[in-house]
């Protein structure tokens, strides 16, 4: 902690220049010399010496593994993560973050104090303890981490381009048999814990817990292509699905508006993402036939694929909440306006971590259903065209089926 | 004070010689009405003693000392017999206390007791209480839900009679600004989405103006570079 001058004069500045220039405050750089580069190195054995031998901890014997099983990704990919919030991390640092000589905390090590309590879920004081900071500076810290991460990284977590969508539609096909399928829509409660003055009802979901929710599309590789979030688990899926602007613009054919697949005889097949039964069937939403009236092989084929690749989705879902246990756990009284902000930032850091080609521990994932506890909540709203659509489908895996007897 | 003035008047009343005069006939007619004995050689504090048994009946079972409840019983005869039973408190005071002790939660949104919450749901559609769950047919849910395609942000405000409202913050990546603050307008199953009304003219016109002004001072992160532990250098 930074003695009472040093906290003084930097507040001063700040409070100056914040009076100045209140919308541009992000241009303005407060100077202060970071750590040198040598502590860099040093604060990572510092913790690892520290934690590896702490009880609740199974930290494997060789380095690497114990980095990746405290931060969920290699030292590359820390680096890389580090190079993208450098630059805001080092400008208008607070004073709780700047020791007793004057410098600024490290980069890194600020990058790892904020993954450490992303990843391990566990409270801001025992992360400090665990890096010989205090709870204000995690605090600090890990807000500024994810302020930073979410303008720097949103390159990872975006609308496939055209070329990208093929990829996509390519895995699915080889994946799961699901012809110009674009994905996999799936939704999950975040669980809170609110104070009496603010609980509300809006909030409080169908299992009596207050919750946030978060609905994402994730592509053949298990990367989140579109989510939202921020809004409150009282409401029912399919209703968040019409509050996002990817429902807007799949409706209005800005979406999901690539080439058909011709199957002849005038029937085509749209480009679509599947989802479950707690979603309408729409021309561009594909949900499974109901099991109860009994169904042709073609629909059960169908079923089956179309379940395969939900469980796609849900594995995604629970490596998410597994490796940023701080999603899985019950927040104490998060502020419901930031809660947002540490999903998006939990669902970068998960794409970053494919597209920087390591490998999401499939060790970490949840044990059980990432939604555990939570029924499907049935919609049965069905679309004249969706109906169309699937059963188009139906015809193209009856299609598949006679090649397959024939061969 | 009005008290002791009474009591001193009981003792000197005791010490007097009773005689039967005229003026007596008012304390005559009192002690009849309270049962007390209205002879002339009355000995009231004889009296008083014989009947302490009987009227310590009323003093509260933790009042163990015979002393004190012998005075409290006299106390509360003489004030009895002079100014009512209202006047001093014949058993050991306990002052009720202001809070209750096991208040009953009231939830701030719902209505004050259940019977009239229920009523008020049956018949005022307006006002929902947030404690009771209405199982709506899935039917009507869906029809509901349809009609309520709630993210059209020019709609006008004036139809969200009746709904509760919260702030949210959004995050949807499909979005331009991916980040916005929007109210959630709820109503039973009925959910609209808004965008937080826009600034007026006048801020908007002030913010630029502060833009302007930042940029011609020339601070951005781009003109500044840090020299590795060094104070960082700005280029103008």
């Amino acid at each position: 902690m930074a003695p009472p001058l040093v906290k003084k004069k930097s507040k001063k500045k700040t409070k100056k220049k914040t009076n100045n220039f209140k919308k541009h405050k992000q241009n303005v750089t407060t100077i202060v010399p970071v750590e040198p580069k040598t502590t860099e190195i040093d604060w990572w054995l510092s913790f690892c010496h520290k934690n590896s031998t702490a009880p609740g901890y199974n930290v494997p014997g060789d380095e690497e593994h114990g980095f990746k099983y405290f931060f969920r990704m290699s030292k590359t990919t820390f680096e890389y993560i580090c190079s993208l919030v450098r630059e805001d991390l080092i400008s208008r640092p607070p004073s709780g973050l700047i020791n007793i000589e004057g410098r600024l905390l490290s980069v890194e090590k600020q990058v790892a104090i904020a993954l450490r309590r992303l990843a391990s879920g566990e409270s801001q004081v025992s992360v400090g303890a665990s890096f010989g900071v205090g709870q204000s500076t995690v605090s600090q810290v890990t807000w500024r981490f994810i302020e930073a991460l979410e303008e720097r990284a949103r390159h990872h977590l975006n609308w496939p381009d055209f070329d990208r969508i093929q990829q996509i539609k390519s895995g699915f096909e080889v994946s799961f048999g699901l012809p110009n399928c674009c994905g996999v829509i799936d939704a999950t409660h975040i669980l809170m814990t609110l104070p009496a003055v603010q609980t509300s009802d809006d909030w409080c979901d169908q299992e009596k817990n207050y919750s946030m929710l978060l609905q994402g599309i994730v592509d053949h590789e298990m990367r989140f292509i579109d989510i939202v979030t921020g809004l409150p688990g009282g409401m029912a899926f399919s209703r968040l699905l019409k509050c996002s602007s990817f429902f807007r613009l799949s409706e209005k054919g800005e979406r999901l508006n690539g080439d058909d697949l011709s199957l002849g005889g005038g029937d085509v097949i749209r480009e679509y993402v599947v989802g479950g039964y707690s979603y309408p069937l729409l021309p561009w939403l594909m949900t499974p036939y109901e099991t109860n009236n009994g169904l042709s092989d073609s629909q059960s084929t169908f079923n089956h694929n179309h379940r395969d690749a939900r469980l796609h989705a849900v594995k995604a879902f629970t490596l998410l909440k597994g490796s940023w246990k701080i999603l899985s756990k019950v927040m104490w009284r998060p502020d419901k306006m930031k809660l947002p902000s540490i999903i998006l930032t939990c669902c970068l850091l998960h794409n970053i971590i494919i597209d920087c080609g390591d490998t999401l521990d499939p060790d970490l994932a949840l044990s059980d259903h990432h939604d555990s506890g939570y029924q499907e909540q049935r919609c049965k709203q069905v679309d004249p065209s969706g109906w169309t659509m699937r059963e188009n489908l139906a015809k193209y895996f009856q299609h598949v089926m006679q090649l397959d007897v024939h061969d | 004070m009005h008290l002791i003035q009474n009591l001193e008047f009981i003792r000197q009343d005791q010490t007097k010689p009773v005689t039967h005069t005229p003026s007596h006939d008012w304390l005559d007619r009192l002690r009849s009405r309270k049962g007390f004995p209205t002879s002339q050689h009355l000995d009231l504090g004889s009296f008083l003693l014989t009947n302490t048994n009987t009227i310590s009946l009323h003093t509260r079972p933790d009042n163990t000392n015979p002393t004190r409840t012998r005075t409290h019983t006299h106390g509360s005869i003489l004030a009895q017999l002079f100014n009512g039973a209202s006047f001093i408190r014949t058993h050991p005071y306990k002052k009720c206390p202001r809070k209750q002790p096991h208040p009953t939660k009231v939830h701030p949104t719902s209505s004050p007791s259940p019977a009239s919450s229920t009523t008020t749901a049956a018949t005022d559609p307006g006002i929902f209480p947030s404690n009771i769950t209405v199982a709506v047919p899935e039917e009507e849910r869906e029809q509901e839900e349809a009609e309520a395609v709630g993210f059209d942000d020019d709609d006008e405000y004036n139809d969200l009679k009746g709904f509760s409202k919260s702030e949210v913050t959004v995050i949807d990546t499909s979005s331009s600004a991916w980040k916005a603050v929007k109210f959630v307008y709820r109503k039973q199953n009925i959910w609209k989405l808004r965008d937080r009304k826009r600034k007026s003219r006048l801020l908007a016109k002030k913010e630029s103006n502060n833009t302007h002004m930042a940029i011609e001072i020339g601070f951005s992160k781009e003109n500044v570079i840090n020299m590795g532990g060094e104070r960082p250098t700005q280029l103008v």
